[in-house]
C-alpha cells in the first residue's frame, strides 16, 4: 500500500518536472524565435522585469473575478433554490437561464463594459454573468433529486415546507452546489480577464493584450500564467472547503 | 390509553381514467400494548393501507382515529412513528443525531434535556451505544434500521407503524432483531401495526394477524396466535409457534390457489 501510495504521487511530480524541463530546452532544440514560443526562463524573466505591474494587475483581477464569483454564484443559488420550490417559477426562469448560458460572453462582454464603464463593476459583472448558470443548474438539481421517503419522514413530524428545504433539501445538495462552485472557481477568472480585453486600464487581460500589441510574447506567456494558477489556486480553496464541510460523507 | 381505529377505508387510485381500487372495506381496531399484523401477498396494497393510517395520503372511503384524532392531527402533534422499508437516515448526521431528528422538526415537544434523556435511553435499548459518533456509511444494514427503530420510539408515539422494517435484511439478523424487537414493544406497550409478507415475523411479533387477499386487499381472516408475552429465541422452534405459521400459510396458498383457479 505505501509503495502504490509513493507512486501515485511520485510520478506526477516528473511528470511535472519533464513539462518544465521540455518547456525550457524544447524551444531551443528546435531554435523556435522567442516571439513564437518562449523558454520558461524568458518567461519568469519577463514577469520579473514587470513585477510592478504584476501585482497591480493580479490585484485587480483578483478582486474581480472573487466579486464575480460571490455575485454569480449567489444569484444562481438563489435562483436555482426558487426554482426547485417553485414550479411556476422554475417554468417562468428555466428558458431565461439557459439563454444566458447560451450567449457568447465574448459577445455580451462588450455591452456589459458599455454599461458599467471601464472599471472593476463591469468585469465582476461578467465574471458574475459566467457563474450564475453552472450554480442554478447544479442547486436545482441537487435539489431536486432525493428520494421522497425523506418527505414523508419529514411530514410525519409537521414539517413546514422551509424546514424541509433547510434542514434536508439544502444539506442534501451540498454536494452538487460545491461541484458548481468548483467550477465557478475557474469561471470567474475567465470572465474577468475576457472583460478586461475590451476595456479597462488594469487587470491581467489588460497587461496580456498591451504584452500582444508590443509583441512581448513572454511576458503575454507570463499573464496567461498567473491568471491560469490565480483559477487554480481559486479552485483549490474551494476543495478544501469541500473537504472540510462534506468529511462526513462517503462520496 | 391509546387507541386506533380504522373505520372501512377503501382507497382507489386514478390514473387518466384507469381506476385500480386496492383496498376494499378494510377495518381495525389497536389498543395500547397491542400489535397486529398485516401479512399479504406482496403488491396487494398493504403499503398504502400503512400510508392511509398515517395520514401521507387520504383514503377514498372510510375514515382513521389515532387517539381521537384524524391522521392530519396526529402528524401535526407528531404521534406516529414511522418505519419505512429502509432505514431512511440523513447521511451527514451521526447516529446520535439522526435519532434526535424528529425532536428539531415541526413543533416543540419535548426540551432539549428531555431529547437527550430519551436519545441515551433509546441507545440502550437499541443497542447501539458505542456508535453514538458513527456515520449511516460507516453502520450494517441491521444497525441503520435499528436507528430508524430508535428514531420512530423518540417522541413516545401513539401509534407505531412498520412497513416491512426488517425486509432488507438478512435472516440472522432480522430474527435477532425481531427477537429484541417484541421485547421493546412489551416494554413501550406502544399500539403498533406492522406490515409485512413474513409470515414467520407476522407471527412471531403479533397479537393478531390479518391475512389480506390479492388486490383489492380485504382482510379474509384474523389470526390470534396467542404465543404469550415473553418471547425469546426459542420460540421459533415451539409447536405452538410453528403451528400457527403452517396455519397463516395455509389460509394464504388457499387463497392464491382459489383466485388462479
Amino acid at each position: 500500500m505505501k509503495t502504490k501510495y509513493h507512486i501515485n504521487y511520485t510520478i506526477p511530480f516528473v511528470v511535472f518536472i519533464l513539462i518544465l524541463l521540455c518547456w525550457e530546452f524544447l524551444p531551443t532544440l528546435f531554435s523556435i524565435p522567442r516571439y513564437i514560443f518562449p523558454r520558461l526562463s524568458e518567461i519568469i524573466n519577463a514577469l520579473i522585469l514587470a513585477k510592478e505591474y504584476l501585482f497591480t494587475h493580479l490585484s485587480t483581477t483578483v478582486t474581480e473575478a472573487v466579486l464575480g464569483f460571490f455575485i454569480g454564484s449567489g444569484l444562481g443559488f438563489i435562483f436555482g433554490v426558487g426554482m426547485a420550490q417553485s414550479r411556476l417559477f422554475s417554468n417562468i426562469a428555466l428558458p431565461y437561464v439557459i439563454a444566458t448560458n447560451a450567449i457568447p460572453v465574448i459577445a455580451i462582454a462588450p455591452i456589459i463594459v458599455l454599461w458599467f464603464g471601464h472599471g472593476i463593476t463591469a468585469k465582476a459583472v461578467v465574471s458574475a454573468f459566467l457563474c450564475f448558470f453552472p450554480l442554478v443548474i447544479n442547486t436545482y438539481r441537487g435539489l431536486s433529486e432525493y428520494n421522497p421517503i425523506y418527505k414523508e419522514l419529514f411530514q410525519l413530524y409537521g414539517s413546514s415546507e422551509k424546514d424541509f428545504l433547510l434542514k434536508f433539501k439544502i444539506p442534501n445538495a451540498a454536494p452538487y452546489i460545491i461541484a458548481g462552485l468548483k467550477l465557478n472557481a475557474t469561471f470567474a477568472v475567465i470572465g474577468a480577464v475576457v472583460a478586461e480585453f475590451i476595456g479597462a486600464n488594469a487587470g491581467l487581460g489588460f497587461g496580456m493584450l498591451q504584452a500582444s500589441y508590443s509583441l512581448n510574447t513572454p511576458r503575454l506567456w507570463g499573464y496567461i500564467i498567473t491568471s491560469c494558477l490565480l483559477g487554480v489556486s481559486m479552485y483549490m480553496l474551494i476543495f478544501f472547503v469541500e473537504k472540510i464541510l462534506l468529511k462526513n460523507r462517503a462520496i | 390509553m391509546n387507541s386506533t381505529v380504522i373505520k372501512n377505508i377503501s382507497h382507489t387510485f386514478k390514473n387518466k381514467g384507469n381506476s385500480i381500487k386496492v383496498i376494499d372495506e378494510f377495518s381495525i381496531e389497536i389498543n395500547a400494548g397491542e400489535t397486529v399484523a398485516i401479512l399479504g401477498p406482496s403488491g396487494c396494497g398493504k403499503s398504502t393501507i400503512l400510508r392511509c393510517i398515517a395520514g401521507f395520503q387520504n383514503p377514498t372511503e372510510g375514515t382513521v382515529f389515532i387517539n381521537g384524532e384524524y391522521p392530519s392531527l396526529a402528524l401535526q402533534r407528531k404521534k406516529i412513528g414511522f418505519a419505512f422499508q429502509e432505514a431512511a437516515l440523513l447521511d451527514w448526521k451521526t447516529v446520535v443525531d439522526n435519532i434526535k431528528l424528529p425532536g428539531y422538526i415541526g413543533i416543540k415537544t419535548l426540551s432539549e434535556a428531555e431529547l437527550h434523556q430519551k436519545t441515551i435511553e433509546l441507545l440502550n435499548l437499541m443497542q447501539l451505544n458505542g456508535f453514538e459518533k458513527y456515520l449511516p456509511n460507516q453502520l450494517s444494514g441491521g444497525m441503520k434500521q435499528r436507528v430508524a427503530l430508535a428514531r420512530a420510539l423518540l417522541l413516545q408515539p401513539s401509534l407505531l407503524l412498520l412497513d416491512e422494517p426488517f425486509g432488507s435484511l438478512d435472516l440472522l439478523t432480522r430474527s435477532t432483531l425481531i427477537v429484541e424487537f417484541a421485547k421493546i414493544l412489551l416494554a413501550t406497550q406502544i399500539p403498533t401495526i406492522i406490515v409485512t409478507h413474513s409470515i414467520e415475523e407476522a407471527v412471531y411479533l403479533a397479537d393478531r394477524v390479518c391475512i389480506l387477499s390479492s388486490r383489492p386487499c380485504k382482510i379474509i381472516r384474523e389470526i390470534r396466535p396467542e404465543l404469550g408475552k415473553q418471547k425469546d429465541f426459542n420460540l421459533f422452534e415451539k409447536t405452538d409457534f410453528l403451528h400457527s405459521v403452517a396455519k397463516c400459510r395455509k389460509l394464504l396458498l388457499d387463497h392464491w390457489n382459489q383466485n388462479e383457479n
